[in-house]
């Protein structure tokens, strides 16, 4: 360590009683001419609590950038740095530093609780190797309110061996730099001995594994897990156990799980108790190996109806051909995780050539529900997700539907889409964006939407014929109360909206002389 | 409706939603119960009172600050954001920021008082030690010596 002057040794904080003594004692110092000036300033009417409330907002994701405007805040006059040293919470953010500055800022926070981070990594190289920044900070462990530690697996090891209690910590993240760095539940990577934190609620562990039967996941608030390989099926169900005794938990995230050894899914069976997590607000799971992880995962939980759940990075290949491989049962949907089975809105979008498909789910009140992102098979990949829609994922009160980016002209995908809406009758909202025009073209087929009361058309390339015959087909005619429709519950088209289709500009009159409000970004 | 009555002797009269936005006149309210009698407002001029009621009126539907939000204070802010609505309202020249910052703390209206130490900060966020004392007319009075140790920090910081 350094020897670094404390402030009370530099002679800088003089009490007010000495100031006025130097005042007496020095009439024509210009200084103290100069402090009078400075105390009759506007700024300077704000008591010093809000001053240093102020020098607290200035804050900055850089740290190097924040040191600085902590220094510069502190070297503006005499009052501005009484008050910047008079406030430890200014210098709580502890990373590494050369030695000096470290000294300085550390010393600088008092008693205040710390906010602890190393990272590092291929791009990022710390001012102090880890073993000597640890060295440093760990004897304030009792300080530490935040905690973020990301190392590098091959260089660095993690110690935290003899960790005292940390009773102010609030979040602690553990983990490996690199995204190819796993841990394994054989070899935790965390060697951390039952430790007092009686206010951890944020756990984050990446590439790193602390056995779930650590004190650590008791009462937590968000809990967050990536690249960690389970060689025992033990582990897998720790998670669960994990879980249960964090009941208010409201973010769970998941990520690259994965089974390190070879078991089929029927051998393994949901808990028969439900991990119910009544407070949970997001649910985030992605990319798990097996996918079926998921699927026993959501088997086993209960969560509630305004919880989001995000199912991410699912693939269909012949080894999982459908929804089915990732979620659970219908009925199991439907009783304990209702915000899959209640979406009143449903937004499909495709990309990277019908590889990657996104499913959202809404509210009448344009809450997002839950969103999945699948990696589909070209080919039957895109007809799947539609013949999952209302059999594997339920979807009793879906009302509106509307289709990204499908621009397949093929027939089979044309047909998996009239399909998907044959089975949903009371969908009264449409909408095609980017869309190849044999997927609306199915709306000439009345059996389809019958119901249908509003379609939205953007950026598809379908032909001012068919457009005519569908309003013409959906909509009243004008004027004509009288007149009968062929099937009067199929003309209820009241609201056509299209834009980014100059296509249609010279029909709009046609279209209007149907009794629907048309709508054209164009005109 | 509630009457307030500023250092300068001038009256308003204002909803009770608007008013109890004021943590300080929110007690006043409910220590004395329904009445009549004005409330004096002795360290506020109509001047920053009537400013300070624009805001009031404008999130009177909001949610109060919750003990979640008052035990944040602890920690440093690590956004400086600032609503569209509230940085149109702020920009007033710089001795009215102060007053309405001062009126805010006493008339305890925390997000009110946030919007303007954000402002302030957002006034000084990178700025060199020099061009603050330019921004704010405040003189440099430290003595050679602190000036040293001073230099001396930042010599530190730019070795990083």
């Amino acid at each position: 360590m350094s020897t670094v002057p404390s402030d009370a040794e530099s002679g800088f904080l003089q009490s007010d009683d000495e100031a006025r003594e130097s005042e007496v004692a020095a009439p024509m110092d210009p200084r103290v001419s100069q402090s009078h000036h400075n105390d009759a300033l506007p700024i300077h009417r704000l008591a010093s609590e809000i001053l240093s409330s102020i020098f607290c907002s200035v804050w900055c994701e850089n740290y190097a950038q924040d040191v600085r405007n902590l220094l510069n805040l502190s070297s503006v006059c005499h009052h501005w740095r009484e008050v910047a040293l008079g406030c430890p919470r200014l210098w709580t953010r502890i990373k590494p530093l050369r030695q000096p500055l470290f000294d300085l800022i550390l010393g600088r926070s008092k008693q205040a609780p710390l906010d602890i981070e190393f990272t590092t990594g291929y791009y990022i190289v710390p001012k102090m190797p880890y073993q000597e920044y640890i060295a440093l900070v760990l004897p304030h462990a009792r300080r530490w309110r935040t905690c973020c530690l990301r190392y590098r697996a091959d260089a660095e090891e993690l110690t935290f061996s003899p960790l005292e209690s940390m009773p102010l910590l609030e979040a602690l993240t553990i983990g490996r730099m690199y995204a190819w760095d796993r841990a394994t539940d054989s070899e935790p990577s965390t060697p951390l001995p039952p430790s007092y934190a009686p206010r951890l609620g944020v756990l984050a562990l990446e590439g790193a594994f602390i056995p779930f039967t650590h004190p650590f996941y008791s009462s937590l608030t968000e809990l967050s897990l990536s690249r960690i390989s389970f060689s025992k099926l033990d582990s897998m169900q720790g998670l669960l156990h994990g879980l249960e005794a964090s009941p208010l938990l409201k973010r769970l995230r998941l990520e690259s799980l994965e089974l390190s050894f070879h078991i089929t899914p029927n051998s393994i069976h949901p808990s028969t108790s439900l991990v119910h997590l009544h407070h949970l607000q997001v649910l985030h799971i992605e990319a798990m190996a097996p996918d079926w992880i998921a699927r026993y995962i959501l088997a086993s939980l209960a969560i509630p109806p305004c919880a989001l759940i995000k199912l991410l990075c699912f693939q269909f290949s012949d080894d999982t051909p459908n929804m089915s491989t990732f979620l659970p049962s219908h009925e199991h949907i439907q009783v304990s995780l209702p915000a899959l089975s209640s979406a009143f809105a449903l937004h499909i979008t495709f990309s990277r050539n019908m590889i990657d498909c996104d499913v959202e789910g809404y509210t009448r009140e344009h809450k997002q529900l839950f969103a999945f992102h699948l990696l589909t098979l070209p080919g039957p990949g895109s007809s799947v997700v539609f013949a999952n829609l209302g059999t594997i994922l339920p979807t009793p009160s879906l009302q509106s539907f509307s289709l990204f980016d499908m621009n397949s002209s093929n027939p089979a995908d044309a047909a998996a889409v009239a399909d998907f809406l044959i089975r949903h009758p009371f969908i009264a909202q449409l909408g095609f964006e980017k869309c190849h025009e044999s997927m609306i073209q199915i709306l000439l087929d009345m059996s389809i939407c019958p119901r249908l009361e509003s379609l939205r058309i953007a950026k598809c390339t379908l032909s001012p014929g068919n457009m005519v015959e569908i309003v013409e087909l959906r909509a009243r005619p004008k004027y004509s109360e009288l007149e009968v429709c062929v099937i009067d519950s199929v003309c209820r088209l009241n609201t056509l909206e299209v834009s980014g289709c100059p296509q249609f500009k010279p029909i709009l009159r046609t279209l209007r002389k149907r009794d629907v409000v048309v709508e054209c970004e164009e005109e | 409706m509630v009457n307030l009555v500023t250092s300068d002797n001038e009256s308003f009269t204002v909803e009770k939603a608007v008013a109890s936005r004021s943590v300080l006149i929110k007690n006043m309210l409910e220590d004395v119960g329904e009445s009549d009698q004005p409330i004096p407002l002795p360290n506020v001029t109509a001047s920053v009172l009537k400013k300070v009621l624009e805001y009031c009126d404008h999130h009177k539907n909001e949610p109060m600050p919750t003990s979640e939000d008052l035990a944040a204070e602890d920690t440093r802010k690590r956004t400086t954001d600032i609503g569209e609505w509230d940085q149109k309202f702020i920009q007033v020249d710089q001795e009215m920021l102060f007053e309405i910052i001062l009126a805010a703390n006493y008339l305890d209206i925390k997000p009110l008082l946030d919007v303007g130490c954000k402002t302030v900060a957002n006034m000084i966020k990178g700025k060199t030690p020099e061009e603050i004392r330019k921004l704010f007319n405040i003189v440099n009075d430290f003595t050679p010596e602190e000036e040293a140790q001073i230099k001396k920090e930042n010599e530190w910081a730019e070795d990083r």
